[in-house]
């Protein structure tokens, strides 16, 4: 209770330097250990050796790719929860991450050889697509409720799609267990340029749809004489998730639990407006994942496993802890 | 609910600045990455410090040979670095110096490696011989090599696998590395001739290539000699669900069976199912070819049933003359699939003296 009480700027500093510590964490830890000073020559200065290239080359794009992801997937779970007044709604039950899955294994299959920024574009691509398609399938009502129905029904289709595609065909099993478990194994700098791109892309999209969805959720009437356009609002919101959806799948394969559970956990921490929900999911999101893969990396060094499994070992209990101590 | 909306409003200007406040921040860390070098300056920077410490390296490895060994030797080693070899994939790698730490990501790799008396100080996890190996260090397996562990280990030469590790993704990290990246893997009979001869020369061992080369091919030639002219034979493998599939020429085993001169008749299968070089044979297929006799491969460890004694006991098998003359053999995993190499001139022994029976 002590969290929820706590003014909005201690929250939200609070979030910040947990963001920054898991940051630290994850280049701090691997197979092998480097003390912080390490970790800050080994950023700054570029001839201390092996360690300069484990962590510049190794363990700092793979960190901001780690972000990325957790970033993405937390405001699309936010997003799509705001919208569709679900709180259990987010992009891999809505079948955005399927078809932003499917769009990469169909490139995969048709080109083998497709470096990585075509197999982000494809990604992105489907993720838009998935949420288009979601809008297209509940035309004529954009309601809550039959967004959701048409997304989880695309979803299994897609879902579906996917496993078919890596039974028949022999180049996408490479990538199938850790695409279909969700990881971070061989992220680098080609994956943690996103940034560049998404960074702006998601401060425009929060500071745009924020206080529209807001009104929303005052009901659509309300919403109408306060001067929005609910279906072009919702519209919008869905497809934005789809491109947070689309770079983080194009990054890590399909992970799961990150975008359910980090607008439920921003919520207890920083309160329900959205636009602190937004900012806060962002940053619980990045916190889980950058967590999650640290432990992924760490626990059975050298082998790796599946940070997409690990995120619901790191994010359950603080759900539960919290859901528990809300209702009591 | 009203009142949380009036509430929040208030708040806005707060919120507005914190939103800008975290994205300063993560903005200040991208800047700080940029300043730092980006990527494409440090990989010249690494590459620099690589070249650097490699020249380093070749010094050091002529003045230890000029000091510990006679003179024409040492102009010998002197002279044969750097040497540049294309490797499996047609890749041209230069070798600056006499590769000291070595390591091999895949079973293949560690064995030619060993097979022409090199020494890893990196293996893959999965790989199993030779026992002088066992003791060296685990980078990860051969599908997910742990980079970390490989640069943690400096090594100077790393010997990757053209079959399991050529897809992109594998490429594009090969690339950040500031060590040589050799591919050399098996996937088919050629291919580990080939191996050995480059693997030879990037090694400075092109007599102890030449002599397994020599020792391979005349076991290839030993079991022709014995084997009956037009011999028919399949190599299955079953998944989970107990779905066949039969080897092709494309795959390994398939391979050294067409060069042993076995009529395959799955050879003409056209590609099905996710196993590269193998597709998918139902049983009313494999009775309308009714091969002479079935080899039988099982990837599932200890104690799954081995495929071999699984077949008899599936009744529409029993009709297959295969199975009732009982010429059925369970061939090792590892040189016949995981650990695909220098030991084929087991493979070719075990299935010529199979089928001459």
């Amino acid at each position: 209770m002590q969290i929820v009480k706590s003014t909005v700027v201690r929250s939200f500093l609070l979030l910040v330097l947990m963001a920054l510590l898991a940051f630290l964490f994850s280049l701090q830890f691997g197979t092998s250990y480097f003390g912080p000073i390490e970790v800050i020559n080994g950023l700054i200065f570029s001839d201390s050796g092996i360690d300069r290239t484990i962590i510049w080359e190794i363990r700092f794009p793979r960190s901001l790719s780690a972000a990325l992801v957790g970033a993405g997937l937390g405001l699309a779970g936010a997003m799509l929860q705001v919208t569709t007044r679900n709180p259990l709604a987010d992009p891999a039950i809505l079948g955005i991450s399927a078809l932003a899955g499917l769009a990469l294994a169909l490139v995969v299959v048709i080109f083998p050889l497709a470096n990585s920024y075509v197999r982000g574009m494809a990604c992105i691509a489907g993720g838009v697509a998935g949420g288009g398609l979601i809008l297209i399938l509940s035309r004529g009502f954009v309601s809550p409720l039959r967004i959701t129905i048409v997304g989880v029904a695309v979803g299994a289709f897609a879902s579906a799609c996917i496993i078919g595609l890596i039974t028949g065909s022999r180049v996408v099993l490479d990538l199938a267990l850790g695409f279909l478990a969700g990881g971070l194994y061989g992220s680098g700098w080609e994956d943690a340029f996103w940034w560049i791109v998404f960074l702006p892309l998601m401060c425009i999209g929060i500071i745009s749809l924020a206080n529209r969805l807001d009104n929303l959720a005052l009901g659509d009437e309300i919403a109408i004489n306060l001067g929005e356009n609910p279906d072009r609002t919702r519209a919008a919101a869905v497809l934005f998730s789809g491109l947070m959806t689309g770079i983080a799948v194009s990054i890590s394969g399909l992970v799961s639990f990150v975008g359910l559970a980090s607008p439920h956990i921003a919520r207890a921490i920083v309160g329900r407006g959205s636009l602190n929900l937004f900012t806060g999911s962002i940053l619980v999101g990045s916190i889980i994942m950058l967590v999650a893969d640290t432990v992924a990396r760490v626990v059975i060094s050298p082998s790796e496993l599946p940070a997409g499994i690990l995120t619901a070992f790191v994010g359950a209990p603080i759900l539960i802890y919290l859901v528990r101590s809300k209702l009591s | 609910m009203i009142k949380e909306y009036e509430l929040k409003s208030l708040s806005l200007r707060g919120n507005s600045l914190f939103l800008l406040v975290i994205s300063a921040g993560i903005g200040l860390t991208l800047i700080l990455s940029a300043c730092g070098s980006d990527s494409l300056d440090s990989d010249a920077a690494v590459e620099e410090a690589a070249v650097a410490t490699t020249q380093q390296v070749a010094n050091a490895t002529a003045t230890a040979t000029t000091a510990t060994s006679s003179p024409t030797e040492s102009t010998v080693t002197d002279a044969y670095y750097p040497k540049t070899v294309e490797d499996l994939l047609d890749r041209e790698v230069t070798i600056a110096a006499s590769p000291e730490r070595i390591v091999a990501l895949s079973p293949s790799a560690l064995e030619y490696l060993y097979a022409l008396g090199g020494v890893a100080v990196g293996r893959p996890s999965s790989a199993r011989y030779p026992e002088a190996a066992m003791s060296v260090e685990s980078v990860g397996t051969s599908y997910a090599p742990n980079f970390e562990s490989i640069l943690g280990l400096n090594p100077d030469l790393i010997i990757a696998d053209s079959i399991i590790q050529a897809q992109p993704r594998f490429l594009e990290q090969f690339k950040g590395l500031p060590t040589p990246v050799f591919l050399a893997g098996a996937g088919s009979y050629s291919d580990v001739l080939t191996a050995l001869e480059r693997l030879g020369m990037v090694l400075n061992r092109n007599d102890e290539a030449q002599a397994e080369i020599t020792r391979i091919q005349t076991s290839m030639e030993a079991a022709k000699s014995v084997l009956p002219p037009g011999t028919s034979a399949i190599v299955l493998i079953a998944d989970r669900d107990n779905t066949f599939y039969a080897a092709k020429n494309t795959s390994f085993v398939g391979d050294v069976m067409d060069n042993l001169g076995v009529v395959n008749p799955a050879s003409d299968l056209p590609d099905a199912g996710p196993f590269p070089g193998f597709s998918t044979a139902s049983i009313e297929i494999l009775l309308a070819w009714n091969p002479d006799f079935i080899f039988t491969i099982t990837p599932a460890p200890e104690p799954a049933p081995r495929l071999s004694t699984l077949l008899p006991s599936i009744p529409p098998m029993r009709g297959l003359s295969a199975v009732q003359s009982g010429s059925i053999l369970e061939l090792p995993l590892e040189i016949a699939l995981q650990a695909s190499g220098p030991r084929v001139d087991q493979l070719v022994k075990l299935i010529a003296e199979s089928l001459a029976q």
